[in-house]
């Protein structure tokens, strides 16, 4: 880890009830980059939001984020940290006005040119209510006012949420324009994978139990492979183990195997268990394709 | 401060006024109610059931208050517990115990400008048609209903921030046992020599609401 982390969790460990939700998490998010927080239904990311913001106490471990507990963030930590709640949370009694009124009072370095350049793309009026807005126009008001606290970390939970195509194009492109150009730290979760493509340096791979693979964009879609084999005659299946990091069966009999190793390696191991490798195929992903690959399907 | 007095104007406005609009009519009422009595009986006979009998020619008023104190915690706390919304006011750059207590004290002054408009309505109806000894006693008789609606506001206060059921049915239970003390007697002057304690057990609510913030913010949603 390095020292000039925006966020730090060492041995992370919090469960509901019986139920284990991390048991020694540990990753960093390095200032001025851009990370996604990747994971399926349930392994926690909200989760993991809410104890970073102080609104869970974690079972055990450390969370330092801008170099504070959470639970303990000063006033002026908070004017640095821009959180956009899931769901796209906002006051809903106030109007477009009011509530851009309302959180410049609370932040020196506010930018009410940042949030009516984003705001005035959706033309309403000033005077229009936060309640009287579909979801789309919710985020973009959310996230203007987000911009518009010029914080230097970022923090967005699921911003995809009841978004269409379209808002969500126009929400990420203003966040990746507005944080390469302020080189601010990002850290973003998702239920939209392929969004992340545009958006994300590192990826933080989040797998029921707490594991957690850290690790960038680039590196992951360059080591991560997925192999097809024609459904083998003898009726064996391998196994995941070292080699192979998950083995899924499609309907139709074929295996898909998804490896941080080469070709020959896996041809290699395939032998090794009794199964001949002479059709095995690469077949090229998305990383929506690796994500699902990597946590698997079910 | 005054962001957040902006905020619960806001959010507070329309119920406030309609809770205020919908007292000066009770007040009006009021007065009307004793005016009528003094039309159709002699002053002396009301005279006399005031001071022997202990009539209450204002006893309709006595759950005003917990109505407006009830319907303010609603109109200021629902709107930030629905879907963990009070969590936007946490994020602001501000600790918890103040953010806390402005919000208290605004819910409080807007309840304290509805019941101050009902003491002050009184004082003129009584002052109006009795002598003046009987306007003291009728404000010391209706205080503790006041008292009473500060009390039911800031047990639905707790009850609404606290997101863990065995507390809001303890709160609720708490919130309750005030308003019934402040209630336990309706004849006029009982509460003349008990104000000051009754003051302090409805102020005890006060710490309650912020160790039920408390747990809002860590995590009751």
């Amino acid at each position: 880890m390095t020292n000039d982390a925006a966020i730090r969790v060492e041995g992370l460990s919090h469960r509901f009830g019986s139920r284990v939700i991390y048991d020694g998490l540990s990753f960093s998010v390095r200032e001025g980059g851009i990370f996604g927080l990747l994971g399926k239904n349930g392994v926690g990311k909200t989760t993991l939001i809410k104890l970073l913001m102080g609104f869970l106490r974690p079972g055990g471990g450390t969370c330092r984020v801008l170099g504070e507990a959470p639970h303990a963030l000063t006033p002026a930590t908070k004017r640095r940290i821009g959180l956009v709640f899931e769901g796209h949370l906002a006051y809903e009694f106030m109007s477009i006005g009011q509530v851009e009124r309302f959180f410049s009072a609370w932040y020196p370095k506010w930018r009410r040119d940042v949030f009516y350049d984003l705001v005035d793309r959706l033309g309403l009026p000033c005077t229009h209510r936060i309640r009287h807005m579909s979801e789309g126009q919710r985020s973009q008001v959310v996230l203007g006012l987000v911009m518009a606290q010029d914080p230097d970390l970022l923090i967005l939970d699921d911003y995809t949420m009841g978004l269409d195509a379209g808002y969500r194009r126009l929400f990420l492109d203003y966040l990746v324009h507005y944080a390469r150009a302020g080189n601010k730290t990002v850290l973003v979760t998702s239920h939209v994978v392929q969004d992340m493509e545009r958006l994300v340096d590192d990826v933080i791979f989040l797998r029921r139990g707490g594991s957690v693979l850290q690790t960038s964009l680039g590196d992951f879609m360059a080591t991560f492979r997925h192999f097809r084999l024609p459904p083998p005659a003898s009726g064996l299946r391998p196994a995941a183990n070292g080699v192979f990091h998950n083995v899924e069966e499609e309907p139709d009999g074929t295996l898909s195997l998804f490896a941080f190793r080469d070709r020959a390696e896996v041809a290699a191991e395939l032998r090794r268990v009794g199964l001949d490798p002479a059709g095995l195929l690469d077949v090229p992903m998305s990383l929506e394709d690796a994500f699902v690959g990597y946590t698997g399907k079910y | 401060m005054g962001a957040i007095a902006y905020k619960e104007w806001l959010k507070l406005r329309p119920v406030w006024l309609a809770v205020l609009g919908a007292n000066a009519l009770f007040c009006v009422y009021l007065f009307l109610h004793v005016r009528h009595r003094f039309q159709v009986e002699h002053a002396e006979m009301l005279f006399y059931q005031a001071n022997r009998i202990g009539r209450l020619f204002y006893a309709d008023l006595r759950y005003v208050p917990l109505l407006d104190g009830l319907a303010l915690a609603a109109a200021q706390l629902a709107p930030e517990v629905i879907r963990g919304r009070f969590r936007l006011s946490m994020h602001l750059p501000i600790g918890l115990v103040p953010l806390v207590l402005i919000h208290l004290g605004i819910g409080l002054a807007a309840l304290g400008v509805v019941l101050g408009l009902d003491l002050l309505a009184l004082a003129l109806t009584i002052g109006t048609y009795f002598p003046a000894a009987f306007v003291d006693s009728a404000l010391v008789t209706a205080l503790p209903w006041m008292l009473a609606g500060v009390a039911a506001y800031l047990g639905a206060t707790l009850a609404l921030l606290e997101p863990m059921t065995r507390y809001r049915l303890v709160y609720l239970a708490l919130g309750g046992g005030v308003v019934w003390l402040c209630h336990l007697s309706g004849r006029h002057d009982a509460y003349a020599h008990a104000l000051s304690g009754v003051l302090v057990v409805v102020a005890l609510m006060v710490p309650a609401v912020l160790t039920s913030a408390a747990r809002f913010r860590d995590g009751g949603l």
